[in-house]
């Protein structure tokens, strides 16, 4: 029978305990905007922070508060952006699905070494003593950016070269914060085609440093006004080009994800053979081309020899 | 009257290695072909640059006047041609931009004038000539000695210290300009206490450097104490050694004016005394080039802006097993991936260490057994700071507040890394995350 004591005791306890809960819940009831709920909902819970707020609903709520004139969600991009703007009723902010690209193809073949780093090997570390590369712009391959990455999209392979996974990255813009010599770059999700160098050293630097440096010779403008050259490095600024226009690289520093991934671009052996084949083949193509179209001058100079 | 040096808590007992180079005299090395003078060879904003590409210099002319208040001029070491204006790497790993001068073997001076009686001239014009001639702390931390002989109004120094201690091991440039040159430091003194109107100056040499002790004894007689300091390394470090000789201590954070007190590098003071009396500025310092690598070390009497190969190439060169480079000493010096780099103001001392030198040097975990704690010069926590940076919590070290009282105050003398049984880099975990919040404070302001 004594165990009825403490049940009733304790049914006592809880039923007392609810019912103040329940009217305290009321008396001290916060009314919460319904929008950042639904905003929290379409949002991509990634949590990466790169919004600049503490995690999603910390951003929903700072939309709601500032009805929307915050910084778009990079992870989100243009979706999130036409949900977010429905909610609020404001106008679709105006963004691009971004993702990262490391601006580096020096693998331990093709760039050169300045010294070996002991100790802490990480990038931080080693940013201190200057790179390891010959090169002071390339990847130093401690993988820093990997670590700080919320969807472990990039992993530095055998050539020592970090390489983002673009179907993985959700454009948070973590490790482009973390790099130390600014290797990494944010990039259109739908540009296909990328200049896989990061130099601003002059020209004579750059080919002691790398053999796949851009040496910002301006072959490649030349084939397509969507390169930019500024600060000794081109830059690929528009969607997609013909995929000849990369073979004008003398330094096969411009890849074409049509073409080739950037994984294989850089460290599949098969790839770069591929590529060899295409580019020389498009070099004699375009010989041809140019012989074709040059007046025949043999008649010419036959007639004008005394 | 003499001072009982005190000694300060912590501190190690590395192998000082000193007997290399500690006899040998040191010898002029002829000018090289090519110089690389930095224009950032000093703390603070670098050099403007006043010289172009194809100009004609000589030796001591001004090619770089201070760019600030904290800034130091540079000249040329040597006469020749200006032959590039431009990034070259710097002893320090970074880029930094540099006139190269290649030199025409007259070595033809173009000196200040000299100032004649000079302690009975305006400390101001002494101040003037003194910045006029470059001269930045020798020591390492290459600070810019005109600022140091201009102490803030509120905090009046009542006593200057010169730093003979040189407790970094193997080097020995210090060492041999007290032994060579105790009367020109004795001179320098004199102008010091002009200057500053300071009443007493003491010097501070470690008790392995006899000779030095003797000589500087004899030159200075009542215009400043000797003091023999107890062999500990870091003893040459500023606080430290200000503990050693006056019994203050400098808080964190505070430079030493804050208790009254400032310290030269015995090699600045012979630098003044260069200065003023003779016109010469700060084109020439003495460098130890010494380790288990090098074939025939010694020290060296080297333009600034030499490059290190043609230190070495003057030196025997480096030996077969030779197989790292470090500039300055073996404690606070720095690797260097190249010896195309140039010797510059505050550079010391050149050491190469061959291959059986070299110990194994992965690391592991922390094992808490807190000898880093007990050698910390400082009296600060090495282990658990090291712990938090080497997994990336730097939101807790700002939030422990350890980044103002701890990580900010230490000066990276090594010790805690040479104690480590575990081989810890701690050190550079430290050197990493004061990098970190340099670059935090870039990317905000």
């Amino acid at each position: 029978m004594s165990i009825l004591i403490p049940i009733l005791v304790l049914t006592g306890v809880g039923v007392v305990a609810g019912v103040a809960l329940a009217y305290f819940s009321r008396v001290f009831y916060v009314p919460e905007d319904p929008r950042v709920d639904r905003l929290e909902e379409i949002l991509p819970g990634a949590n990466c922070g790169a919004c600049g707020f503490a995690g999603c609903r910390d951003y929903a709520k700072g939309l709601v508060a500032k009805n929307g004139d915050v910084p778009p969600c990079p992870v989100g991009g243009k979706a999130t952006a036409e949900k977010v703007a429905a909610i609020l009723g404001v106008a679709v902010a105006d963004v691009e699905d971004q993702v990262a690209l490391v601006r580096c193809a020096g693998t331990r073949e093709r760039a050169a070494a300045r010294g070996t780093m002991v100790g802490v090997r990480d990038c931080a570390g080693a940013a201190l003593l200057g790179s390891p590369k010959a090169c002071r712009f390339g990847c130093m391959g401690f993988g820093d950016c990997g670590t700080v990455c919320p969807t472990k999209a990039i992993t530095v392979y055998a050539g020592g070269v970090a390489v983002v996974d673009a179907d993985l990255c959700i454009g948070c813009g973590l490790c482009v914060a973390k790099c130390p010599i600014d290797c990494i770059q944010m990039v259109p999700k739908s540009r296909r085609v990328h200049v896989l160098c990061n130099s601003r050293d002059p020209a004579l630097v750059t080919r002691a440093a790398c053999k796949v440096g851009c040496i910002a010779c301006n072959l490649c403008t030349k084939k397509d006004a969507a390169f930019v050259v500024a600060s000794n490095v081109a830059t690929f600024t528009g969607a997609s080009c013909d995929p000849e226009a990369c073979y004008a690289c003398p330094n096969d520093v411009i890849v074409h994800t049509d073409r080739y991934g950037v994984l294989a671009f850089i460290e599949s052996a098969e790839a770069r053979a591929d590529y060899e084949a295409e580019k020389t083949e498009f070099k004699e193509k375009e010989k041809a081309a140019r012989a074709a179209a040059r007046p025949a001058r043999e008649p010419k100079n036959a007639g004008e020899q005394p | 009257m003499t001072t009982q040096a005190n000694p300060f808590p912590g501190g190690i007992h590395p192998a000082y290695r000193k007997d290399l180079t500690s006899g040998c005299e040191s010898q002029p090395m002829p000018v090289p072909k090519l110089l690389v003078i930095p224009l950032s060879q000093h703390l603070g904003a670098p050099a403007k640059v006043l010289v172009k590409k194809g100009d004609a210099v000589k030796a001591g002319q001004l090619i770089a006047e201070p760019g600030g208040f904290i800034s130091a001029a540079v000249h040329a070491s040597s006469s020749g041609k200006v032959t590039a204006i431009g990034p070259v790497e710097l002893p320090n790993g970074q880029m930094g931009d540099a006139v190269t001068i290649e030199t025409d073997g007259a070595h033809e001076w173009a000196r200040m004038e000299p100032i004649s009686d000079p302690l009975a001239a305006d400390p101001k014009v002494l101040v003037e000539r003194v910045k006029a001639a470059g001269i930045v702390g020798m020591g390492g931390a290459t600070f810019p000695t005109h600022v140091k002989l201009t102490p803030p109004a509120d905090s009046p120094v009542d006593w200057v210290l010169l730093n003979g201690a040189e407790c970094e091991p193997y080097l020995t440039a210090d060492h041999r300009v007290m032994v060579e040159r105790a009367e020109r430091i004795a001179q320098g003194v004199k102008l010091v206490r002009h200057v500053m109107g300071v009443s007493r100056v003491s010097v501070g040499i470690e008790g392995n450097k006899p000779d030095a002790i003797e000589a500087l004894r004899r030159a200075l007689g009542d215009a400043a104490e000797v003091v023999e300091l107890p062999v500990k390394y870091p003893q040459g470090s500023e606080k430290q050694l200000i503990y050693a000789i006056t019994g203050r201590r400098v808080p964190p954070k505070k430079l030493p004016s804050f208790v009254g007190v400032t310290v030269f590098n015995v090699a600045t003071v012979a630098a003044i005394a260069d200065a003023v009396i003779d016109g010469t500025p700060l084109v020439e310092r003495v460098v130890t080039v010494t380790g288990s690598g090098v074939n025939r070390p010694g020290n060296f009497r080297v333009p600034v802006g030499t490059r290190v190969t043609d230190l070495m190439e003057f030196a025997g060169g480096y030996r077969e097993d030779a197989a790292q480079l470090i500039l300055g000493g073996p404690m606070m010096g720095r690797a260097a991936a190249s010896d195309n780099v140039p010797i510059i103001k505050g550079v010391g001392g050149v050491l190469v260490l061959a291959t059986p030198d070299l110990k194994d040097l992965e690391y592991g975990a922390c094992i808490r057994c807190g000898r880093c704690l007990r050698a910390c010069p400082n009296a600060q926590n090495p282990m658990l700071l090291g712990q938090l940076i080497e997994k990336g919590l730097f939101s807790r070290i700002d939030e422990e507040k350890l980044r103002e009282l701890v990580l900010d105050d230490c000066f990276e003398c090594g010790s805690c890394t040479f104690v480590c049984p575990n081989r810890r880099p701690l050190v550079q975990f430290f050197q990493m995350a004061k990098g970190y919040y340099r670059s935090q404070q870039k990317r905000k302001g």
